[in-house]
């Protein structure tokens, strides 16, 4: 099993497209000596960790000189981030001038306290956005969003925008999601590590080992959404699409996501409703960390279903089709992106939709594989972190010169 | 030691930037391209093929791609994508017919253009970072087993970009098999290839297998 820091480019040589790693290699030669820093709100959680976790040794690696600085805070520090995050996500927070004036003092506390001497310097997300306001005039720094800032709350936009305008540049993962700044903005996708344990290869026995624990059968084909027991994820609407299929094909739904958070998981009860009426739906709660479980998962699915009302990118998307899965995918978010209609699955807008595209693919299995083949090789091209080392290799590169 | 000038293999590096243009329909969309710097409109109509999917089976470029799926203006998308950038050695001259093209279209329209009925049209440029890759060829056998093992962005550096930076039309590749090899017939065969094939694999196969058939005539 290949783990964090233990992972070497090399290791990517038969996954990555042809010539990708030696060309890696290479424009690290270009590039070694420089210095890059990523400073984030936090070491242990969410998409952006696990890829500063297997990014930050590949680069070293490579030979650009690279850490990675957390920002702490007292104990209020992480609500604040929360609110501020979801604020800046068009959420409608109620965020006080006390509060903003307390992420201002942690942030320069970090910045006296981090290392931030630096080529370049990403700050990930809002957390430690406005460590910026200590910056010196040597080296450039950006700030990477990787949520939605189309529609940030004004009142806690016009505080944190002038911040942002100190950065050199912007970095988002959709263009939609761009914010309304007038310093350069990049656009970025994330990526899916082909390595980790949620993509590696995994054999048949230890698949079926996954499967056992969860206690899912596998005598029909199944259909698989992954994500949050809430609203905007939308499982009910999953349920809906599955029994329009149901009365024409004998197959399983499984639902499986998280635990609910205080405040989320306001669905759970109803899927667990309809499952306790239908043998053919199962609805598995994860354990933390699941990720062997998803891998097992996925590759169990005939089709996978990733259809949220709202989301960010979504490269859970990108995650299935590496699987070889063919994906039916919402319109939200990055999903689009990840989707070349009717070439690795199917974009839909309604539960009819997704049922008339799940039918489609049963009645034609022969579809199924060469639409799974074709995502794996769409993700293998765009969407593992190969290439996405090799954007902020182009990044380092434009800024520094 | 030859002394034939090697060819050296350039790879690039590829960050997209997003302007300040947009366009909600497609007058907005003819006025905003009048404005763009011109690495916007290679971005959008030659630097696609750094992303799309080998088997995407739609227009070839973002303009007709946008005009079909968001505006649903299916006449026009087809008469954008029949807009060959490869077919022209500066884009400037591929604005002017996207523009014209659209204007056509205007002048024959109607009522008013339809909006998008999803996004609108988001305005980039590409800025490319060259880096060699290593390889070098100074045989017609050293250049085809290089190209067989490089990065798929040398597909993109020396064909695409490589007609427009050097200004002759022509594939570094075409330029320096004329030149340098004097094998004038396979740099015709060379810069036959259509580069609108479909992803810079299928490029790279095509070449492959025209010098494959060219080495492969020399040893008879």
């Amino acid at each position: 099993m290949a783990q964090g820091s233990s992972v070497k480019l090399d290791d990517y040589r038969e996954v990555a497209p042809r010539g990708a790693v030696d060309f890696l290699l290479r424009i690290g030669e270009r590039l070694r000596g420089r210095r890059l820093v990523h400073v984030s709100a936090s070491r242990y959680a969410g998409p952006v960790v696990e890829t500063l976790n297997r990014l930050v040794p590949i680069l070293n690696d490579l030979g650009v000189d690279t850490s990675w600085e957390v920002t702490i805070g007292g104990a209020d520090f992480d609500t604040v981030t929360r609110s501020v995050g979801r604020a800046l996500a068009g959420t409608e927070q109620v965020i006080t001038e006390g509060m903003l004036g307390r992420l201002r003092d942690t942030c320069a506390d970090n910045a006296r306290r981090l290392r931030l001497d630096a080529d370049l310097v990403v700050v990930h997300d809002a957390g430690p956005l406005l460590v910026v306001d200590s910056r010196g005039s040597a080296g450039r720094w950006v700030w990477a969003h990787h949520g939605d800032l189309s529609s940030p709350q004004t009142q806690v936009w016009s505080a944190l925008r002038p911040s942002a305008q100190r950065y050199d540049a912007a970095v988002f993962s959709l263009p939609k999601f761009a914010g309304p700044l007038s310093i350069p903005r990049f656009v970025i996708h994330p990526s899916v590590d082909p390595l980790s344990d949620r993509n590696r290869e995994m054999t048949r026995g230890e698949q079926m080992l996954q499967l056992d624990r969860l206690h899912m059968l596998r005598d029909k084909p199944i259909l698989l959404q992954v994500g949050p027991f809430d609203r905007m994820g939308d499982p009910l609407g999953v349920v809906n699409a599955y029994r329009l299929v149901k009365k024409h094909h004998d197959v399983r739904l499984v639902l499986a996501g998280p635990p609910p958070t205080p405040g989320g998981g306001d669905a759970l009860g109803e899927v667990q409703e309809a499952a306790s009426r239908d043998p053919d739906l199962s609805v598995i709660v994860l354990p933390p960390d699941p990720q062997a479980e998803l891998n097992a998962l996925e590759r169990a699915a005939a089709v996978v279903v990733h259809k949220p009302l709202e989301t960010d990118f979504g490269i859970d998307v990108a995650a299935a089709m590496w699987k070889g899965k063919p994906v039916i995918g919402s319109a939200a978010g990055g999903i689009p992106f990840q989707i070349p209609q009717g070439v690795t699955g199917y974009v839909v807008e309604t539960v009819e939709g997704a049922a008339f595209r799940i039918r489609h693919l049963l009645n034609n299995p022969e579809l199924i594989g060469r639409m799974g083949a074709a995502g794996r090789e769409h993700v293998r091209r765009h969407f593992l972190l190969t290439r996405h080392l090799a954007s902020y290799l182009a990044l380092l590169a434009h800024l520094t010169g | 030691m030859s002394d034939v000038d090697p060819f050296v293999f350039l790879g690039c590096l590829e960050l997209r930037e997003l302007l300040d243009f947009e366009a909600h329909d497609v007058r907005e969309l003819g006025e905003q391209l009048e404005r763009v710097p011109p690495e916007s409109v290679f971005c959008h109509m030659a630097a696609v093929l750094m992303h799309r999917s080998a088997l995407t089976e739609t227009y070839p470029n973002d303009f007709a791609l946008w005009v079909g799926s968001e505006v649903r203006d299916v006449r026009l998308a087809e008469r954008l994508s029949a807009v060959d950038p490869f077919q022209s050695d500066s884009m400037e001259r591929v604005r002017e017919e996207l523009v014209s093209t659209i204007g056509d279209h205007l002048r024959h329209l109607s009522a008013a253009p339809p909006p998008s009925q999803g996004q609108p049209f988001r305005f980039f440029r590409t800025h490319l970072v060259a880096v060699p890759t290593g390889h070098q060829a100074r045989t017609l056998r050293e250049f085809r087993d290089a190209l067989a093992e490089v990065d798929a962005s040398v597909l993109f550096y020396h064909i695409i970009d490589g007609r427009y930076r050097t200004g002759h039309g022509r594939s570094d590749f075409v330029e320096w098999v004329d030149r340098t090899l004097a094998f004038p017939e396979l740099a015709e065969r060379l810069a036959h290839i259509d580069p609108g094939v479909g992803s810079l694999e299928r490029i790279r196969d095509r070449h492959l297998r025209v010098l494959t058939e060219a080495l492969e005539r020399e040893t008879r």
